[in-house]
């Protein structure tokens, strides 16, 4: 049975769980009320059939933009770097990243940092190599007027040592704690993610 | 300064402990600005676009024109829900893959590539003449536009052409109109509307004409196209201080009722909706005195922000801004006397931006701060002197 919760409280998580998940969704920008710089560009678009194509992205969307893509690759950044410190067993985190859009920040492109447009076959194949400690962030969130997403997140701790302060860690963070639609679930070892 | 900037908090951002002025105004954020520069607040555009709406009690379109900055459209483009109005393939090109929300496009200037460019984005295009309408029959029926809409011409619709040739140059005279529709009517495009607009702060003393002769007008266009419009877009011309003027919004709205119970009116606004949505940024580069008066220089002005030359203004009324003292700003305070202007870089005898109070002190490298600077921010008459362009910002 998995132990699942809409709060960070770990009260319940001492030991038995081989995993935990912390995902949920922003609502407003980490940066609230500070200037960035302008980003984006009108298309270098001329003929008509470049219309056409362009037109398919524009679709509603239900969450807004709320970060320039600077600002969301300089907030993982600082969430890699934070996680780090308050989790030392951490030795390899994997983030869902497309093409950047920008020059990345240093603490993106450590040897310890993967960028991946699907991390989870990638942590599935580091784990079968018996690695744990992995940190992966399942990230969504929109920077342009065409990105799909919803501005969700998803931290997954794989490492039973590493349960425990992880969630210690998300808890005291001050934008994962406020997350909407937030949730934790652990997973306890022997188990998978679809067991319950 | 408008009725909005004298709230006691800014609309959006966040604001310092136990101050009004916003968080990024502190000297040590300020620092970190490239100056000359503008600060876009998204929350502020989102606020008075709705603000203006609720008062007008129609649609309303966003004349990007006065605010083409992609980072600003994508964070507001939610909140424009009746659509933009675009006047060019560089505005069109802004918007395009980035929202699904409804354009426009009207120019007297649209050509064959822009009004390609409209048709395969879904655009309702504004014909302005008629040879626009000739150029858009010979694309068709290969080339499937939306059904248009015509721009009159404002002085031609109220019956105010004095003398002949008088008015300004957008949009078609009346008998041209009418000859649009049946031109258009007989190539099988389809007449969605008209548009009528009569210049920038133009509301008060035209927006009462505009409706009375637009409804005097649609049964012979009606009549003409076979079928009834859908809608009528009469403008706006409001100003950046149209709170001032509620009383006259009120008895405008009742005025619409007539117009409205026999087909959709919509009002469009650039001016009312980015103006209080930002603001210019300039660094202090030296102080100096002149024949008993003060000079301070600053590195930015009318090259940069050309609405601070208040053109569009019968008397020019100095601005005031705002003098934030920075830590780092080089020399003592200097005390300063009789009148003190704030002037830009630009070596124009005209590039006066702001007065300063003689009691403020002010050394070079503080930062000032003209607020109610976010509309028509990429007009610029030349590019003379190659000054650097300013930098570009949003608030989260």
């Amino acid at each position: 049975m998995m132990y699942r919760s809409n709060t960070l409280e770990c009260a319940p998580l001492t030991v038995g769980f081989r995993a935990v998940r912390v995902s949920g969704r922003l609502t407003h920008s980490p940066y609230a009320g500070m200037p960035y710089l302008s980003e984006l560009r009108p298309w270098p678009l001329q003929q008509p059939h470049e219309y056409t194509s362009i037109g398919m992205f524009e679709v509603p969307y239900e969450q807004p933009v709320i970060m320039s893509s600077q600002q969301r690759d300089g907030w993982l950044a600082d969430l890699v770097t934070s996680a780090i410190q308050a989790v030392p067993g951490i030795n390899l985190t994997v983030i869902r990243m497309g093409g950047p859009e920008s020059q990345l920040p240093a603490a993106l492109l450590g040897q310890d940092v993967l960028l991946a447009n699907e991390p989870g076959p990638v942590v599935a194949r580091t784990q079968a190599d018996d690695r744990d400690g992995i940190f992966e962030i399942w990230q969504d969130i929109r920077t342009e007027g065409y990105s799909e997403g919803n501005n969700s997140l998803v931290l997954t701790m794989h490492g039973a040592a590493l349960v425990a302060p992880f969630v210690t860690f998300a808890a005291s963070h001050p934008e994962l704690s406020r997350l909407a639609d937030l949730s934790l679930t652990a997973v306890p070892a022997g188990c998978g993610w679809g067991e319950e | 300064m408008s009725a909005r900037g004298t709230l006691p908090l800014p609309v959006g951002g966040m604001t310092s402990p136990g101050s009004s002025e916003p968080a990024w105004t502190a000297p040590g954020e300020l620092a970190r600005l490239e100056t000359p520069c503008y600060v876009f607040d998204p929350a502020t555009v989102e606020s008075d676009y709705s603000d203006l709406k609720r008062a007008l009690g129609t649609p309303l379109l966003v004349s990007l024109k006065a605010n083409p900055n992609a980072d600003l459209f994508v964070r507001c483009a939610p909140t424009f829900v009746d659509g933009i109005e675009l006047a060019s393939q560089g505005e069109l090109n802004v918007v395009v893959g980035r929202s699904p929300v409804a354009k426009f496009i009207n120019t007297p200037a649209m050509d064959q590539t822009l009004m390609r460019a409209g048709i395969a984005s879904r655009a309702t295009l504004i014909l302005d003449s008629l040879p626009q309408v000739e150029m858009l029959t010979s694309l068709t029926p290969k080339a499937k536009p939306l059904p248009v809409m015509l721009r009159l011409n404002a002085a031609s619709l109220v019956g105010n052409v004095a003398p002949p040739g008088g008015g300004d140059h957008f949009g078609m005279d009346v008998p041209d109109a009418m000859k649009a529709i049946i031109r258009l009517r007989a190539s099988g495009v389809g007449l969605r509307g008209l548009h009528v607009f009569a210049g920038s702060h133009s509301f008060k003393s035209w927006s009462p004409m505009i409706l009375t002769a637009v409804e005097r007008l649609l049964p012979a266009v009606e009549a003409a196209a076979g079928a009834p419009v859908d809608l009528v877009n009469v403008g706006g011309g409001f100003p950046e201080d149209w709170r001032v003027q509620s009383a006259l919004f009120d008895e405008y709205r009742r005025s619409l009722s007539r117009l409205s119970s026999r087909v959709k009116v919509y009002h469009e606004s650039g001016r009312a909706v980015f103006s209080g949505c930002g603001h210019f940024v300039t660094k202090v580069i030296a102080v100096k005195s002149v024949n008993g008066g003060h000079v301070v220089i600053c590195d930015g002005g009318i090259a940069q922000c050309f609405n601070l030359a208040q053109t569009e203004r019968v008397m020019k009324r100095l601005r005031r801004p705002v003098v934030v003292p920075m830590r780092e700003a080089s020399g003592a305070p200097k005390a300063l006397s009789g009148q003190v202007r704030v002037v830009g870089n630009s070596c124009s005898r005209a590039d006066v931006v702001g007065e300063l109070d003689p009691a403020v002190t002010v050394r070079p490298g503080d930062r000032l701060v003209f607020s109610d600077c976010g509309a028509y921010t990429t007009y610029s008459p030349t590019a003379f002197l190659n000054l650097r362009a300013p930098t570009l910002y949003l608030v989260s």
